[in-house]
C-alpha cells in the first residue's frame, strides 16, 4: 500500500483509534462483575452480619488491597481529605474523610451502596472507639457507641467531630449489620 | 467538557487480555441461564466502552466508576428484554451517555448551589450538556471493534501492535521492542507486517473498513 506522507494510512489510524477507549481500574470492573453473582445468591431473612473488608485507601495507592490491583481512582478527592472503600457482602461503603480546620478532628461522609441495586433504606451508624492498649476487644454488647448517626434512605450518613484514632463502625439497615473494623482516621 | 484527564489518558492500554470469541447474543443467552462466567465476559468486553463515556463527558474517575456500576446494574435488569443483542454496543452507548449526562447535570447543580457567583458559568455548562454527537458514537463503536479484533490476535501480535500504535506508551526502540518480544530485530518488520495483516483480516471479517 502506498500512502502520501501527509496522508496517514487509514488502517493505522483505525488501529490507533482503539486507544481512545479507557480501561477502568480492576476494582471497577470486578464490582460490575460481582453484581451478577450477588443478585443470584440466596438471601437470608434472619439478621445478616458481615464484616467489611477495606478494598481501597486513597492514602496508599501503591498497596494492592483485596480485589484491587490498580488503585488511584479516588486521587481526585479534595486535598487533605482521603477516601476509603469497604465491601461487606454485596454492599460497598464509601467513606470520604476530611480533616476539620482545628486539625484535631475529622468529618466523615459516607454512603452505603448495594452492589445489586437494592435500596439500602433508613438505618443507623454507630461509632465505637478502639483502644489498642487493651489486649482484648470487649464484646460488642459491652461496648457503648461514642457516636450515633442516622443512615438516610439513600444510604448516606455523616459523622462529625471525630478525633484522630481507630474506630469500629456498625452500619445497620433492614436485617443487615455491616461492621467496619479498625477504621483509622 | 469532554476532555480526558491526563490520568485517564495514561490508562489507554493494554487491550483486554482475554479473547472474546462468543457473540453477544450467546453471552446474553448464557447469562439468562445463570452462567456467571458469561456475565464476566460481557463486562470484560464492554468495560472500556462503558468507562470511557463518562470520561468523555468530563466526569472525574470516581463519577465514571459510579456510572459504570449503574450501567452494569441497568444491563443486568434489562438482560431479559434485550431484543437485539447484536446492537448491544449501541444500547450501552446510549444508556451510558444518559447516565453520564444525569451525573454531569447533578454536579452542575451542586456547583451552582455552592458557588453563589457561578450562575452565568453554570448556564453555559448546561447548554453544553447533551448526548454525544453521532460521529462520536460511531467513533466509539469503531474503536470497540478494533479493540476486539486486537484482542483476537496472538499474544505476541497483540503486544507488538500495542507497542507500535499506542500514543501513550513510552517510545521504544526497535532493538528494545525486539528484545521484549523475544524475536530478532531482523524479523521485527516481517512480524509487524504479518500481525497487521492478521488484524486487517479480523477487521474485514467483521465488516470494518477504515
Amino acid at each position: 500500500m502506498v500512502t502520501k506522507p501527509d496522508q496517514p494510512d487509514p488502517w493505522l489510524s483505525a488501529i490507533r483509534s482503539a486507544g481512545t477507549l479507557v480501561d477502568p481500574p480492576d476494582w471497577v470492573r470486578q464490582r460490575g462483575q460481582h453484581l451478577y453473582r450477588a443478585r443470584n445468591e440466596p438471601r437470608h431473612s434472619l439478621l445478616e452480619r458481615a464484616t467489611a473488608k477495606l478494598i481501597f485507601d486513597s492514602r496508599q495507592p501503591g498497596l494492592a488491597p483485596v480485589g484491587v490491583r490498580s488503585a488511584g481512582t479516588f486521587q481526585t478527592v479534595m486535598a487533605g481529605s482521603w477516601q476509603l472503600l469497604y465491601r461487606g457482602g454485596d454492599v460497598d461503603i464509601d467513606l470520604l474523610v476530611r480533616p476539620d480546620q482545628d486539625g484535631r478532628t475529622m468529618t466523615v461522609r459516607g454512603q452505603a451502596l448495594s452492589l445489586i441495586g437494592e435500596t439500602i433504606g433508613a438505618g443507623s451508624v454507630e461509632v465505637l472507639a478502639l483502644d489498642h492498649q487493651q489486649t482484648h476487644r470487649p464484646a460488642e454488647t459491652q461496648r457503648q457507641p461514642m457516636m450515633r448517626s442516622n443512615l438516610e434512605p439513600s444510604g448516606e450518613f455523616a459523622l462529625a467531630n471525630l478525633e484522630r484514632g481507630h474506630y469500629d463502625l456498625l452500619i445497620r439497615f433492614g436485617t443487615r449489620q455491616i461492621e467496619l473494623s479498625d477504621v483509622e482516621l | 467538557m469532554r476532555t480526558r484527564s491526563k490520568a485517564a489518558a495514561s490508562k489507554l492500554l493494554p487491550y483486554p487480555p482475554v479473547r472474546s470469541t462468543s457473540a453477544d447474543e450467546d453471552l446474553v443467552a448464557a447469562c439468562l441461564k445463570g452462567d456467571a462466567a458469561a456475565w464476566d465476559a460481557l463486562i470484560d468486553r464492554y468495560a472500556a466502552l462503558i468507562y470511557s463515556i463518562p470520561l468523555r463527558y468530563g466526569l472525574a474517575e470516581a463519577d465514571a466508576a459510579d456510572v459504570f456500576q449503574a450501567v452494569c446494574m441497568t444491563l443486568l435488569d434489562k438482560l431479559g428484554t434485550v431484543r437485539e443483542p447484536r446492537g448491544l454496543a449501541a444500547w450501552l452507548i446510549t444508556t451510558t451517555s444518559r447516565q453520564s449526562l444525569a451525573v454531569v447535570r447533578q454536579r452542575q447543580r451542586e456547583r451552582a448551589r455552592s458557588e453563589q457567583d457561578s450562575a452565568a458559568s453554570g448556564a453555559a455548562d448546561v447548554a453544553d450538556s447533551e448526548l454525544l454527537p453521532e460521529e462520536e458514537v460511531l467513533a466509539l463503536e469503531r474503536a470497540l471493534v478494533v479493540r476486539s479484533a486486537i484482542a483476537e490476535l496472538s499474544p505476541g501480535c497483540r503486544r507488538l501492535i500495542e507497542a507500535l500504535f499506542s500514543d501513550t506508551s513510552e517510545p521504544q526502540s526497535y532493538h528494545h521492542l525486539a528484545e521484549q518480544l523475544g524475536i530478532s530485530i531482523n524479523s521485527l518488520g516481517p512480524t509487524r507486517a504479518r500481525c497487521l495483516t492478521q488484524l486487517r483480516d479480523h477487521l474485514v471479517a467483521q465488516g470494518f473498513s477504515p
